[in-house]
């Protein structure tokens, strides 16, 4: 079956609870590969547990989470798949930009280059720093740093989870850039926020989850005033508890 | 797995913790070694087996510190979270877990060589320096040396193993210390009722392959066949919950 055929996520009735809390239930959607998708919702939502179990980090209670029809624990190099981000903060202090990305290279196991590595830190402009330890890095090169580590094995689908925390308004900016230009080469994007103006720019979908229920899919296009009908959308939807 | 070890691999050598550990354990080896050595009165010191318990003091902290560096390579993982990037990219877990236990090997018989050859060195060079005779033979030189080292490579893949069925980094560190420097002492007590299964403690199956065990301990090939079990075990055990559970 051709890529193109499966879409790029499938979350078919997922359900994900933590001994008493029920974190997602029952939720389904489906990414079309090429689109930026943003997963929005307020804190607590469920967000972060959908894409821990998409991720493979956690396992389903009910339901399915599939990368191009399969479980990500399934793929074979999933760094040529997926590049994701869940935490901007994943690194050891005590170890260079580059070496984390080494590291990365090496266990991911499917043939990306030493150079691939430099590459990378000059896509996200971190070359100056990259001997730098990490402890010495702003937040924003920190994000700078896991989107590089996402793109070491050229993915499809790249999936992430708040990257827009603790950026500037420039490190958004360049965030919105780069995301806008991985779509356009025809890669598919899933980023949750629950920053609503972070991502009403960039995406031309928001699936939006509430209390682990999907709450609205809606198509930017399809929505007569842009991001402010999203932003009214996204406040009538989450019942108030964004406030 | 052959990547996973190239990559544990790099982990370790792109950061101070393996030379810190390795400075620590050189630092406590000389401290008890010279309080010992030179503290004791002379005719203490004279009995081979008195000689043998001085200097053994490098398998004890061999075995320690590789315990401590086998958790450490797992813990921090979880600690700084970096266990999600390394899973991402690699999510079958066990070979992970396998890959840090495989490394964990290789530098608890670093470790515990250059505690146990200090510890030797130095205490035999204190002893003559004193104008003691060294008493202590070769055989049990060798045997301390080759079996401390041994016990302590073993004891790194128990500390990874112990590592991934914690995971929190304090708790296991507090954990493998209490066990090896006290609760294993009581279970082995001289005259104790304890000591007939506490000898099959892995503490104290270190210790007899270290050829330090009294007559009521194991034989050295025993103890080395019971801590093969123990590093298995727990590599095992660590393995398997990882893939279990989920990633925090």
């Amino acid at each position: 079956m051709a890529a193109t055929d499966v879409d790029a996520v499938t979350i078919r009735s997922l359900t994900k609870r933590y001994g008493p809390i029920l974190a997602v239930d029952d939720v389904s959607f489906g990414l079309r590969p090429g689109t930026v998708t943003g997963f929005l919702g307020p804190n607590g939502a469920g967000k972060s547990s959908t894409l821990r179990v998409l991720l493979g980090l956690a396992a389903a209670t009910a339901g399915d989470a599939l990368v191009f029809g399969q479980p990500y624990r399934d793929l074979r190099a999933p760094a040529t798949v997926v590049g994701a981000v869940l935490e901007s903060d994943d690194f050891h202090p005590g170890r260079s930009g580059r070496d984390h990305l080494r590291i990365l290279a090496a266990s991911a196991d499917c043939g990306i280059e030493r150079g691939r590595v430099e590459e990378v830190l000059d896509l996200v402009g971190l070359t100056p720093a990259a001997q730098q330890r990490v402890g010495a890095y702003s937040q924003g090169m920190r994000q700078r740093l896991g989107l590089a580590a996402a793109m070491l094995g050229s993915p499809r689908l790249l999936v992430l989870d708040e990257p827009a925390n603790g950026l500037d308004p420039a490190g958004i900016h360049w965030l919105r850039t780069f995301l806008r230009d991985f779509a356009d080469h025809g890669g598919t994007v899933l980023l949750s926020s629950h920053v609503l103006s972070e991502v009403a720019q960039t995406v031309d979908r928001a699936v939006i989850i509430d209390h682990g229920r999907l709450a609205a899919t809606i198509r930017l296009d399809e929505l007569d005033g842009g991001p402010s009908a999203l932003e009214a959308a996204y406040l009538s939807l989450t019942s108030g508890s964004v406030l | 797995m052959i990547a996973q070890i190239r990559a544990e691999w790099l982990k370790q050598t792109t950061l101070r913790t393996g030379p810190a550990l390795l400075g620590t354990m050189l630092a406590l080896v000389v401290l008890a070694v010279v309080l010992h050595a030179e503290g004791l009165p002379t005719g203490m010191l004279t009995p081979a087996h008195n000689q043998l318990m001085v200097i053994g003091v490098g398998e004890r902290l061999g075995v320690l510190l590789a315990a401590i560096y086998g958790a450490i390579s797992v813990t921090a993982e979880f600690r700084y979270g970096t266990i999600r990037p390394t899973l991402l990219v690699a999510p079958r877990r066990w070979r992970i877990i396998a890959a840090k236990a495989a490394i964990a090997v290789v530098a608890g018989l670093i470790l515990g060589l250059a505690a146990t050859g200090l510890a030797t060195v130095l205490g035999t060079s204190l002893l003559t320096a004193r104008g003691v005779p060294v008493t202590v033979t070769d055989e049990e030189v060798r045997a301390l040396i080759v079996g401390g080292s041994a016990a302590a490579a073993l004891w790194g893949a128990i500390g990874a193993g112990v590592g991934a069925l914690v995971r929190n980094q304090v708790p296991t560190m507090i954990g493998l210390a209490a066990w090896l420097l006290f609760i294993e002492g009581l279970l082995v007590e001289e005259a104790s009722s304890f000591l007939q299964f506490g000898k099959f403690g892995p503490g104290a199956a270190a210790t007899s392959m270290a050829g330090m065990g009294a007559d009521a301990m194991l034989a050295p090939a025993v103890g080395l066949l019971v801590l093969v079990l123990y590093a298995a075990l727990f590599t095992a055990l660590g393995a398997f919950m990882t893939e279990r559970r989920d990633v925090p």
